[in-house]
Protein backbone atom coordinates (compact mmCIF):
# COMPACT_ATOMS: atom_id res chain seq x y z
CA UNK A 1 0.00 0.00 0.00
CA UNK A 2 1.14 3.76 -0.76
CA UNK A 3 1.26 5.17 2.77
CA UNK A 4 3.57 7.91 3.03
CA UNK A 5 3.11 7.77 6.68
CA UNK A 6 4.48 4.66 7.00
CA UNK A 7 7.65 5.41 7.03
CA UNK A 8 7.01 7.76 9.84
CA UNK A 9 5.14 5.39 12.22
CA UNK A 10 8.40 3.05 11.62
CA UNK A 11 10.24 5.52 13.03
CA UNK A 12 7.92 6.17 16.06
CA UNK A 13 8.29 2.31 16.62
CA UNK A 14 11.85 2.72 16.40
CA UNK A 15 11.73 5.05 19.30
CA UNK A 16 12.13 7.85 17.64
CA UNK A 17 10.71 11.00 19.27
CA UNK A 18 11.43 13.72 16.28
CA UNK A 19 9.46 11.44 14.02
CA UNK A 20 7.00 11.61 16.62
CA UNK A 21 6.84 15.32 16.51
CA UNK A 22 6.53 15.40 13.10
CA UNK A 23 3.62 13.19 13.23
CA UNK A 24 2.24 15.55 15.61
CA UNK A 25 2.29 18.53 14.03
CA UNK A 26 0.76 16.64 10.53
CA UNK A 27 -2.06 15.48 11.93
CA UNK A 28 -2.73 18.27 15.41
CA UNK A 29 -4.81 20.58 13.66
CA UNK A 30 -7.11 17.79 11.66
CA UNK A 31 -7.66 15.60 14.63
CA UNK A 32 -8.19 18.60 16.75
CA UNK A 33 -10.87 19.90 14.02
CA UNK A 34 -12.78 16.84 13.44
CA UNK A 35 -12.83 16.16 17.50
CA UNK A 36 -13.58 20.04 18.36
CA UNK A 37 -16.61 19.80 15.70
CA UNK A 38 -17.69 16.54 17.12
CA UNK A 39 -17.75 16.97 20.39
CA UNK A 40 -18.74 20.63 20.08
CA UNK A 41 -16.28 21.51 23.14
CA UNK A 42 -12.74 22.68 22.79
CA UNK A 43 -10.89 21.73 26.04
CA UNK A 44 -12.35 17.78 25.87
CA UNK A 45 -10.88 17.86 22.23
CA UNK A 46 -7.58 18.78 22.89
CA UNK A 47 -7.27 16.27 26.00
CA UNK A 48 -8.55 13.91 23.17
CA UNK A 49 -6.32 14.98 20.93
CA UNK A 50 -3.69 14.38 23.02
CA UNK A 51 -5.05 10.85 24.08
CA UNK A 52 -5.06 9.80 20.67
CA UNK A 53 -1.19 10.10 19.75
CA UNK A 54 -0.61 8.64 23.29
CA UNK A 55 -2.30 5.32 21.87
CA UNK A 56 -0.57 5.79 18.35
CA UNK A 57 2.76 6.08 20.21
CA UNK A 58 2.10 3.08 22.58
CA UNK A 59 0.38 0.93 19.06
CA UNK A 60 2.98 2.08 16.68
CA UNK A 61 5.04 -1.16 16.89
CA UNK A 62 2.09 -3.32 16.89
CA UNK A 63 0.43 -1.74 13.63
CA UNK A 64 -0.16 -3.20 10.58
CA UNK A 65 -0.47 -1.68 7.73
CA UNK A 66 -4.19 -3.24 6.78
CA UNK A 67 -4.97 0.17 6.40
CA UNK A 68 -3.85 3.31 5.61
CA UNK A 69 -1.88 5.24 8.73
CA UNK A 70 -4.29 8.43 8.72
CA UNK A 71 -7.13 5.57 8.80
CA UNK A 72 -6.38 4.11 12.21
CA UNK A 73 -5.49 7.42 13.54
CA UNK A 74 -9.00 8.96 12.61
CA UNK A 75 -10.36 5.70 13.90
CA UNK A 76 -8.62 5.80 17.30
CA UNK A 77 -9.86 9.67 17.33
CA UNK A 78 -13.52 8.64 16.66
CA UNK A 79 -13.58 6.12 19.13
CA UNK A 80 -12.37 7.96 21.94
CA UNK A 81 -14.93 10.87 20.59
CA UNK A 82 -17.84 7.57 20.90
CA UNK A 83 -16.53 6.98 24.38
CA UNK A 84 -16.80 10.35 24.92
CA UNK A 85 -20.08 10.94 24.20
CA UNK A 86 -21.30 7.76 25.76
CA UNK A 87 -19.38 8.88 29.28
CA UNK A 88 -21.37 12.14 28.39
CA UNK A 89 -24.54 10.31 28.21
CA UNK A 90 -24.03 8.35 30.98
CA UNK A 91 -23.53 11.30 33.36
CA UNK A 92 -26.48 12.96 32.20
CA UNK A 93 -28.78 10.17 32.69
CA UNK A 94 -27.70 10.57 36.56
CA UNK A 95 -28.20 14.13 36.67
CA UNK A 96 -24.23 14.76 36.93
CA UNK A 97 -23.66 16.08 34.09
CA UNK A 98 -22.36 19.85 34.78
CA UNK A 99 -22.66 21.74 31.41
CA UNK A 100 -25.90 22.37 30.21
CA UNK A 101 -28.23 18.92 28.78
CA UNK A 102 -27.86 19.90 25.02
CA UNK A 103 -24.73 19.63 23.87
CA UNK A 104 -22.50 22.29 21.93
CA UNK A 105 -23.29 24.73 24.70
CA UNK A 106 -19.28 24.70 25.49
CA UNK A 107 -18.30 25.51 22.09
CA UNK A 108 -16.47 29.11 22.70
CA UNK A 109 -18.61 31.78 22.05
CA UNK A 110 -16.98 34.28 19.02
CA UNK A 111 -16.37 37.75 19.55
CA UNK A 112 -18.99 40.21 18.01
CA UNK A 113 -18.95 40.26 14.76
CA UNK A 114 -16.62 37.22 14.17
CA UNK A 115 -18.42 34.82 12.58
CA UNK A 116 -21.28 35.18 9.98
CA UNK A 117 -25.07 34.23 11.34
CA UNK A 118 -25.03 31.64 8.21
CA UNK A 119 -21.51 30.04 9.95
CA UNK A 120 -23.51 30.16 13.11
CA UNK A 121 -26.70 28.61 11.60
CA UNK A 122 -24.46 25.70 10.17
CA UNK A 123 -22.32 24.94 13.32
CA UNK A 124 -26.31 24.67 15.32
CA UNK A 125 -27.31 22.47 12.41
CA UNK A 126 -24.32 20.31 12.46
CA UNK A 127 -24.66 19.60 15.97
CA UNK A 128 -28.49 18.05 15.52
CA UNK A 129 -27.43 16.01 13.45
CA UNK A 130 -27.23 12.27 14.84
CA UNK A 131 -23.63 11.38 15.62
CA UNK A 132 -22.99 8.82 13.24
CA UNK A 133 -23.72 11.11 10.43
CA UNK A 134 -22.41 14.43 11.96
CA UNK A 135 -18.95 12.00 11.80
CA UNK A 136 -19.60 11.21 8.31
CA UNK A 137 -19.78 14.20 6.97
CA UNK A 138 -17.05 15.90 8.70
CA UNK A 139 -14.29 13.12 7.66
CA UNK A 140 -16.01 13.28 4.33
CA UNK A 141 -16.23 17.08 3.61
CA UNK A 142 -13.61 18.44 5.65
CA UNK A 143 -10.97 15.46 6.02
CA UNK A 144 -12.01 14.78 2.18
CA UNK A 145 -11.46 11.01 3.38
CA UNK A 146 -12.83 8.49 0.72
CA UNK A 147 -15.69 5.89 1.54
CA UNK A 148 -13.88 3.28 2.06
CA UNK A 149 -11.83 4.82 4.69
CA UNK A 150 -15.07 6.27 6.35
CA UNK A 151 -16.37 2.97 6.78
CA UNK A 152 -13.60 1.84 8.44
CA UNK A 153 -13.52 4.58 10.89
CA UNK A 154 -16.89 3.93 11.86
CA UNK A 155 -16.74 0.31 11.28
CA UNK A 156 -20.08 0.16 9.03
CA UNK A 157 -20.16 -1.03 5.33
CA UNK A 158 -19.17 1.53 2.59
CA UNK A 159 -23.28 1.44 1.43
CA UNK A 160 -23.84 2.23 5.02
CA UNK A 161 -21.74 4.91 5.13
CA UNK A 162 -23.79 6.79 1.23
CA UNK A 163 -26.82 6.81 2.99
CA UNK A 164 -25.54 8.34 6.44
CA UNK A 165 -24.15 11.37 3.82
CA UNK A 166 -27.03 11.61 2.10
CA UNK A 167 -29.26 11.41 5.35
CA UNK A 168 -26.84 14.21 6.86
CA UNK A 169 -26.76 16.64 3.98
CA UNK A 170 -30.69 16.31 3.13
CA UNK A 171 -30.90 16.98 6.76
CA UNK A 172 -28.50 19.73 6.83
CA UNK A 173 -30.54 21.00 4.33
CA UNK A 174 -33.53 20.95 5.84
CA UNK A 175 -32.59 22.34 9.30
CA UNK A 176 -31.25 25.57 7.44
CA UNK A 177 -34.13 25.98 5.39
CA UNK A 178 -36.47 26.19 8.39
CA UNK A 179 -33.78 28.19 10.09
CA UNK A 180 -34.06 30.93 7.00
CA UNK A 181 -37.90 30.24 6.91
CA UNK A 182 -38.34 32.04 10.72
CA UNK B 1 -32.71 7.96 -14.94
CA UNK B 2 -35.91 9.53 -13.39
CA UNK B 3 -35.41 12.42 -10.95
CA UNK B 4 -35.79 10.02 -7.60
CA UNK B 5 -33.49 7.67 -8.61
CA UNK B 6 -31.08 10.55 -9.55
CA UNK B 7 -31.98 12.66 -6.47
CA UNK B 8 -31.02 10.00 -3.99
CA UNK B 9 -27.44 9.45 -6.06
CA UNK B 10 -26.66 13.25 -5.38
CA UNK B 11 -24.62 12.84 -2.14
CA UNK B 12 -22.13 10.16 -3.86
CA UNK B 13 -22.51 12.39 -7.12
CA UNK B 14 -21.02 15.29 -5.62
CA UNK B 15 -18.43 12.94 -4.02
CA UNK B 16 -17.85 10.97 -7.05
CA UNK B 17 -17.72 7.78 -5.06
CA UNK B 18 -20.28 5.73 -7.47
CA UNK B 19 -19.60 3.65 -10.31
CA UNK B 20 -18.43 5.19 -13.28
CA UNK B 21 -21.44 3.80 -15.37
CA UNK B 22 -23.89 5.28 -12.67
CA UNK B 23 -22.25 8.96 -12.45
CA UNK B 24 -21.99 8.90 -16.10
CA UNK B 25 -26.07 8.16 -15.85
CA UNK B 26 -26.34 10.91 -13.50
CA UNK B 27 -24.33 13.30 -15.28
CA UNK B 28 -26.51 12.85 -18.63
CA UNK B 29 -30.02 13.44 -16.38
CA UNK B 30 -28.51 16.05 -14.68
CA UNK B 31 -27.77 18.43 -18.63
CA UNK B 32 -31.17 17.59 -19.16
CA UNK B 33 -33.43 18.32 -15.98
CA UNK B 34 -33.45 21.79 -14.17
CA UNK B 35 -34.60 20.24 -11.05
CA UNK B 36 -32.14 18.26 -10.50
CA UNK B 37 -29.76 20.74 -11.34
CA UNK B 38 -30.94 23.25 -8.74
CA UNK B 39 -30.96 20.00 -6.13
CA UNK B 40 -27.05 19.63 -6.94
CA UNK B 41 -26.47 23.08 -6.45
CA UNK B 42 -27.78 22.59 -3.17
CA UNK B 43 -26.05 20.21 -1.76
CA UNK B 44 -22.70 21.59 -3.03
CA UNK B 45 -24.23 24.90 -0.89
CA UNK B 46 -24.42 23.11 1.80
CA UNK B 47 -20.91 21.22 1.49
CA UNK B 48 -19.26 24.42 0.53
CA UNK B 49 -20.98 26.08 4.14
CA UNK B 50 -19.76 23.14 6.17
CA UNK B 51 -16.19 23.24 4.17
CA UNK B 52 -15.74 27.31 4.86
CA UNK B 53 -16.25 26.51 8.89
CA UNK B 54 -13.12 28.09 9.90
CA UNK B 55 -10.22 25.82 11.11
CA UNK B 56 -10.15 26.30 14.93
CA UNK B 57 -5.97 26.55 15.62
CA UNK B 58 -3.74 24.94 17.93
CA UNK B 59 -1.25 26.98 19.80
CA UNK B 60 2.56 25.94 18.32
CA UNK B 61 3.95 24.91 21.22
CA UNK B 62 1.20 21.27 21.12
CA UNK B 63 3.34 19.22 19.08
CA UNK B 64 6.10 20.07 21.30
CA UNK B 65 3.84 19.61 24.68
CA UNK B 66 3.04 16.81 23.60
CA UNK B 67 5.68 15.24 22.74
CA UNK B 68 7.34 15.74 26.17
CA UNK B 69 4.13 14.72 27.48
CA UNK B 70 3.30 11.68 25.53
CA UNK B 71 6.48 10.21 25.79
CA UNK B 72 7.47 10.77 29.42
CA UNK B 73 3.90 9.38 30.31
CA UNK B 74 4.89 6.32 28.02
CA UNK B 75 8.12 5.71 29.63
CA UNK B 76 6.71 6.22 33.45
CA UNK B 77 4.01 3.90 32.29
CA UNK B 78 5.86 1.44 30.43
CA UNK B 79 8.42 0.81 33.86
CA UNK B 80 11.54 2.00 31.94
CA UNK B 81 14.58 3.73 34.54
CA UNK B 82 13.47 6.71 34.71
CA UNK B 83 12.57 8.21 38.18
CA UNK B 84 12.39 4.25 39.66
CA UNK B 85 15.04 5.10 42.68
CA UNK B 86 15.79 2.93 45.85
CA UNK B 87 17.62 -0.93 46.22
CA UNK B 88 14.64 -2.36 44.70
CA UNK B 89 14.19 0.00 42.00
CA UNK B 90 17.86 -0.17 41.17
CA UNK B 91 18.10 -4.04 40.86
CA UNK B 92 14.48 -3.71 39.36
CA UNK B 93 16.21 -1.62 36.53
CA UNK B 94 19.32 -3.95 36.44
CA UNK B 95 16.87 -7.05 35.85
CA UNK B 96 14.88 -5.45 33.25
CA UNK B 97 18.06 -4.19 31.25
CA UNK B 98 19.33 -7.89 31.66
CA UNK B 99 15.93 -9.63 30.62
CA UNK B 100 15.74 -6.76 27.76
CA UNK B 101 19.76 -7.71 26.54
CA UNK B 102 18.43 -11.33 26.16
CA UNK B 103 15.25 -10.84 24.41
CA UNK B 104 16.22 -10.65 20.79
CA UNK B 105 12.56 -8.16 20.16
CA UNK B 106 11.99 -5.39 18.20
CA UNK B 107 10.67 -3.56 20.82
CA UNK B 108 11.27 0.28 20.43
CA UNK B 109 12.47 0.41 23.77
CA UNK B 110 15.17 -2.62 23.32
CA UNK B 111 18.52 -0.48 23.60
CA UNK B 112 22.13 -1.88 22.65
CA UNK B 113 24.56 -3.17 24.67
CA UNK B 114 26.59 0.47 23.97
CA UNK B 115 23.58 2.05 25.56
CA UNK B 116 23.89 0.07 28.83
CA UNK B 117 27.88 1.28 29.77
CA UNK B 118 26.87 3.75 31.61
CA UNK B 119 26.29 2.39 35.01
CA UNK B 120 27.52 3.74 38.08
CA UNK B 121 31.28 2.81 39.15
CA UNK B 122 31.17 -0.37 41.91
CA UNK B 123 27.61 -1.20 40.44
CA UNK B 124 26.68 -4.96 39.39
CA UNK B 125 25.64 -3.41 36.11
CA UNK B 126 29.36 -1.60 36.08
CA UNK B 127 31.12 -4.65 37.00
CA UNK B 128 29.16 -6.63 34.37
CA UNK B 129 29.65 -4.40 31.68
CA UNK B 130 33.46 -4.48 32.15
CA UNK B 131 33.84 -8.06 32.62
CA UNK B 132 31.76 -7.33 29.03
CA UNK B 133 34.54 -4.80 27.96
CA UNK B 134 31.67 -2.07 27.28
CA UNK B 135 32.86 0.06 30.58
CA UNK B 136 35.67 2.00 30.30
CA UNK B 137 36.67 1.46 34.02
CA UNK B 138 37.57 4.57 35.43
Amino acid sequence: MDDPDIELLRAIAAGDHLAFKRLVEQYQSRLFNFLYRYLRDRATAEDLTQEVFLKVYQAAPRFEPRAKVRTWIFTIAYNLAVNELRRRQRRRLFGLFVHESREGVTMEAPEAGERLELEETMTEALGLLPHNQRAALLLRVRDELSYQEIAAILGVSRASVESLLFRARERLRRLIRNRGAR
Amino acid sequence: MKCGAVQERLSAYVDKELEPTLQRSVRQHLDGCVRCREELADLEAIDAEVQALPQVGMGLEFAEAVTVKVCKDFLARDGSPVGRTGPFGRLTNLLEAVFELLEASGSPRTRTLDEFSDFPPLSMGHVYCRLLGLCTGD
